[in-house]
């Protein structure tokens, strides 16, 4: 439990930058005419973050990945790919960062909060770009706030 | 009556001349905030960590002080946050350090039917190796 507060009224999205955004339509279509029954995806997220406290900035990378569960030989599912960077100022950084010898570990509360902005943004940015694209109907879901704070929990 | 005479100096002085005095009260403001948060308002404390003098510090926090960028510099470096923020556009460009994240990948396998109706059936943690670079981890999901 962190004992210092995020200044949630302060804390700033300065910029979001879409750097790789790919479809594959591949060979088949989902939810077309040809095509009954039910497909299976994979939705799969990786987060990096980098800092600045000097500035008081963070750097949030979002890497998403839409992917047939099961790759056929004979046809290729569609597939999607969307990297985006996400800047953010964050008053007071240096008090979420704890620097040692070899590692510096951000504040799993304040990692989960821009996590949280960053992938519900991310959700609005992938639905958007897949329209017109066989997987126009895919909405990656909803996580749970302390699903993505797990992410940063630091091993005991 | 004197009042009067330091209003009508103020409302007269040049625009430019306001703007040097909002700026340098605004700098003042932020140091003592930072000596007071950083340093328990101790000048001694932050003359020893800057090695200098206390009468230094003691001038740079009269308000007559006109920094250079260089003891800006310097002080953001001492205090661990920044003195001054410039707006910019230019946030891609500033150096970072990476963050370490002990487990950064995660999956959920989605069903959807012939309707379009979409069912999140699991979520997981997926295994990755992670390897550094300069400014990022790469992860390689396995």
């Amino acid at each position: 439990m962190s004992i210092k507060q995020l200044d949630i009224e302060n804390l700033r999205l300065d910029n979001i930058i879409i750097t790789n955004a790919s479809v594959e339509s591949g060979d088949i279509q989902i939810h077309n005419e040809t095509i009954a029954g039910t497909q299976e995806l994979i939705a799969q997220f990786s987060i990096k973050i980098a800092s600045n406290v000097i500035e008081s900035k963070l750097k949030l990378t979002l890497d998403v990945d839409i992917l047939p569960k099961v790759t056929d030989e004979k046809n290729t599912s569609p597939r999607a790919h969307f990297e985006i960077d996400y800047y953010f100022f964050v008053p007071n950084l240096s008090e979420f960062i704890d620097k040692t010898e070899t590692d510096i570990f951000l504040d799993p509360s304040v990692a989960a909060t821009l996590g949280n902005i960053a992938y519900s943004t991310a959700r609005g940015i992938v639905f958007t770009r897949c329209q017109g694209t066989p997987l126009k109907k895919i909405i990656i879901p909803i996580l749970p706030t302390e699903k993505i704070k797990s992410l940063f929990d630091r091993p005991q | 009556m004197k009042f009067q005479k330091f209003n009508k100096i103020v409302q007269e002085a040049a625009p430019e001349i306001k703007e040097e005095v909002r700026l340098a009260m605004d700098i003042l403001d932020r140091l003592h905030e930072l000596l007071e948060k950083k340093f328990d308002g101790k000048q001694k404390a932050l003359a020893e960590k800057m090695h200098v003098s206390e009468a230094v510090v003691s001038k740079w926090l009269s308000g007559t002080q006109n920094f250079t960028i260089s003891t800006l510099a310097k002080l953001s470096t001492a205090f661990g946050e920044s003195i001054i923020n410039v707006s910019t556009d230019s946030s891609e460009h500033s150096s970072y350090e990476l963050v370490t994240i002990p487990r950064s990948q995660q999956a959920s396998i989605i069903t959807v039917n012939e309707s379009g109706a979409m069912q999140c059936v699991q979520t997981e943690y997926r295994s990755s190796s992670i390897k550094k670079t300069n400014n990022f981890t790469v992860q390689e999901a396995i």
